[in-house]
């Protein structure tokens, strides 16, 4: 569990590093995705579905993306991409796609379904937050 | 000065947004924001691939169109326009020291990346991480780095020949796939574990989770094309690794 974290703010300072995001942010951006992470697991041990885990960790990523870009005067955006590319589904995607080109339309139609499900609930998760933080802002 | 550059100012702020990753709403904020207080009255339609944008002024209206043919995702210029674009609306029209922003601005568009050593090295870590988020054990650690840094000098190698996206996925996923059953040929990592950790760094999350959210804003035209972008990068990564894949399986390989 806590070396799944670990990775998870490796994960998402390397994509940080990769985006250029500036050097001060890099660090934080690597937690946010940390704990986003952590929320993903705790989601799957309570409740195994992949969807609702990517909603808890996309709304946990928006959240911590908020408090840092008031605290260093950064575009969320920063904080975010960075922590959102480990939940997006690109195993997923891939894998729908691999299934069609081999023929298997079945598998490729519940694989599609489930990328986009996932990437709906990322989306989902992140317009609660800006959502919210529009109205706290006014 | 007049309102001419004003416009064209703002247009390039918003371009080079619209350029580096930034989202299609964030570009008409910009150039909206920079230009409320000086001109009358500003409307602007930016989609992933133009801008229109035009003002009006006692009567008189002028309206630019830019086309936006790059895409690449360098943040740290969206934050610094970002700024850049929030001084220069608080500034006011008689007191506005414009040659200095304007220098500022280019400054910006001409600001590099990271050493690309330094890339090259975050690539790995942070596929070979993403690897171990998405399932694999261990022993993929190592091979997956391998994979990554040499599949991201490949594909920084072909971003400097300007060939499209499409190719260099097709070429990256390919080779991806090629060391990938060449390290678990020799018992080196799983093959599931590598490909699906070393392509993560090609795969178009950005632009899936860009779609969706800008369909949510209600900015249903950039939607649709970043929707069609992430999915011609989905289809030629497929591509490439079904190709390896499938001459392997023919020539009588393991799978």
């Amino acid at each position: 569990m806590i070396q799944q974290i670990f990775f998870g703010f490796l994960a998402t300072a390397g994509f940080a590093f990769l985006f250029n995001v500036p050097l001060d942010a890099i660090v934080v951006s690597g937690l946010s995705g940390a704990v986003g992470w952590a929320g993903y697991l705790l989601v799957m041990k309570i409740y195994p579905s992949t969807i609702a885990a990517t909603f808890i960790a996309s709304l946990f990523i928006g959240i911590m993306g908020e408090i840092f870009a008031q605290k260093k005067k950064y575009p969320t955006t920063i904080f975010v991409i960075p922590g959102i590319i480990p939940l997006v589904p690109g195993a997923y995607s891939y894998k729908t796609v691999l299934a069609i080109i081999q023929g298997n339309n079945k598998q490729a139609f519940d694989l599609g379904l489930q990328t986009i499900g996932i990437a709906l609930a990322i989306a989902a998760g992140l317009m609660f937050v800006i959502s919210f933080a529009r109205i706290m802002r006014r | 000065m007049n309102h001419e550059d004003l416009l064209k100012f703002a247009v390039i702020a918003g371009k080079t947004i619209l350029e580096n990753g930034g989202e299609t709403y964030r570009s008409e904020d910009t150039i909206e924001r920079m230009l409320n207080n000086k001109v009358e009255r500003v409307e602007t339609f930016v989609t992933p691939t133009g801008i229109f944008a035009s003002i009006e002024n006692n009567g008189k209206i002028e309206t630019t169109i830019t086309r936006v043919k790059q895409r690449d995702s360098d943040l740290n210029k969206v934050a610094l326009v970002n700024d850049l674009s929030r001084r220069f609306s608080k500034e006011s029209l008689d007191t506005l020291d414009f040659s200095k922003y304007a220098d500022e601005l280019i400054k910006i568009r001409s600001k590099g990346k990271y050493s690309f050593l330094l890339r090259v090295f975050f690539a790995g870590v942070a596929a070979a991480s993403s690897g171990m988020l998405l399932g694999s054990t261990i022993r993929d650690f190592i091979p997956t780095f391998i994979t990554a840094t040499i599949l991201q000098c490949i594909v920084t190698y072909f971003e400097g020949l300007r060939l499209s996206t499409f190719i260099i996925n097709i070429i990256g996923s390919a080779f991806a796939a090629l060391l990938g059953l060449a390290f678990s040929h020799f018992a080196i990592g799983t093959l599931n574990g590598i490909i699906i950790g070393s392509i993560v760094t090609l795969l178009p999350g950005v632009a899936i989770t860009n779609a969706v959210r800008d369909a949510i804003w209600g900015d249903l035209i950039s939607a649709v094309s970043r929707g069609v972008e992430a999915g011609m990068s989905a289809i030629s990564i497929a591509a490439g690794v079904g190709f390896v894949l499938n001459i392997w399986y023919v020539i009588g390989g393991k799978l």
